[in-house]
């Protein structure tokens, strides 16, 4: 693979990461707001609580890699 | 409040993500849609498919043990003609041409948004096609394979010569040169190895 591929790769797998938690998060606040059931309310809110932890675990791992603490 | 319409319309969810396959859930609650079983990865999903027969597939392109075109293409070769929605997380280039070549009669991306996913799965479940526009063209030059392109493409993977390879599929030298050349072509590639990588990134292989 050159090395144009493995950068192309590494940024959809970055890409794809990063996304994920953010589309969940995306997902869930709609239907916080459009449900009236009690227990749909609650899961969404603590779907949303679980991938924002996710979403900001990837963040430390990007700036770790790419800006390291000195 | 309006009427719940009757979930009449069974979905079979893979997507190896908890937290979508949860929110993939609630999305279809009150719909016409009902999940007719989820699975973690392809290889559940195998099992699945044929005990719950359901009317729409909604797979998940990056599966831990596959790739969701294969997946599908694998479907498609043991006669299973569910419509299929596929998912990815990423804008990415040439993915509806991939997923169609695949047997794929929708894409959707994973944005969060629930009416775009349930209006994909409208149009397909309804016999029509729904491919996500924000997914770029494949470039001009990486055209579809052809069935024949593809067994020589993999067999090239394997490693063997385009002698071992006019042997294998019973034609002659020029015919394999004649395939692996066009294969190249298609693929925007000039050496085998690079044709095996390109295939390997766009779900071919």
């Amino acid at each position: 693979m050159t090395a144009a591929e493995d950068r192309e790769q590494e940024r959809s797998q970055l890409e794809h990461d990063l996304k994920t938690p953010l589309a969940v998060i995306i997902g869930y606040g709609e239907l916080v707001g459009s449900r009236d059931d009690e227990r749909s309310r609650l899961e969404a809110s603590r779907m949303i609580v679980e991938a924002a932890e996710r979403l900001s675990g990837e963040v430390d791992a990007l700036l770790d890699r790419f800006l390291p603490r000195l | 409040m309006g009427i719940t319409p009757q979930a009449t319309v069974a979905v079979l969810l893979v997507e190896d993500d908890a937290m979508v396959r949860g929110w993939v859930r609630m999305s279809l609650e009150g719909t016409e849609f009902r999940l007719a079983g989820e699975a973690s990865s392809a290889g559940e999903a195998l099992e699945l498919v044929p005990r719950r027969v359901p009317d729409v597939l909604l797979v998940d392109y990056r599966l831990p043990d596959q790739v969701g075109t294969e997946f599908l293409r694998d479907r498609r070769r043991s006669g299973d003609s569910t419509p299929a929605v596929l998912m990815t997380a990423n804008a990415e280039q040439g993915f509806n041409e991939l997923a169609r070549e695949a047997g794929a009669q929708g894409t959707s991306m994973k944005t969060g948004r629930a009416e775009e996913l349930l209006n994909a799965l409208r149009l397909v479940a309804a016999g029509g096609t729904a491919f996500d526009a924000r997914h770029p063209r494949r470039p001009a030059g990486l055209a579809a394979l052809s069935p024949r392109e593809r067994e020589v493409l993999r067999l090239m993977a394997g490693g063997a010569t385009n002698r071992e390879i006019a042997e294998q599929l019973d034609v002659g030298a020029e015919t394999i040169k004649t395939l692996v050349a066009r294969t190249f072509t298609k693929l925007g590639v000039r050496k085998r190895a690079e044709a095996v990588a390109v295939a390997h990134e766009l779900g071919i292989l």
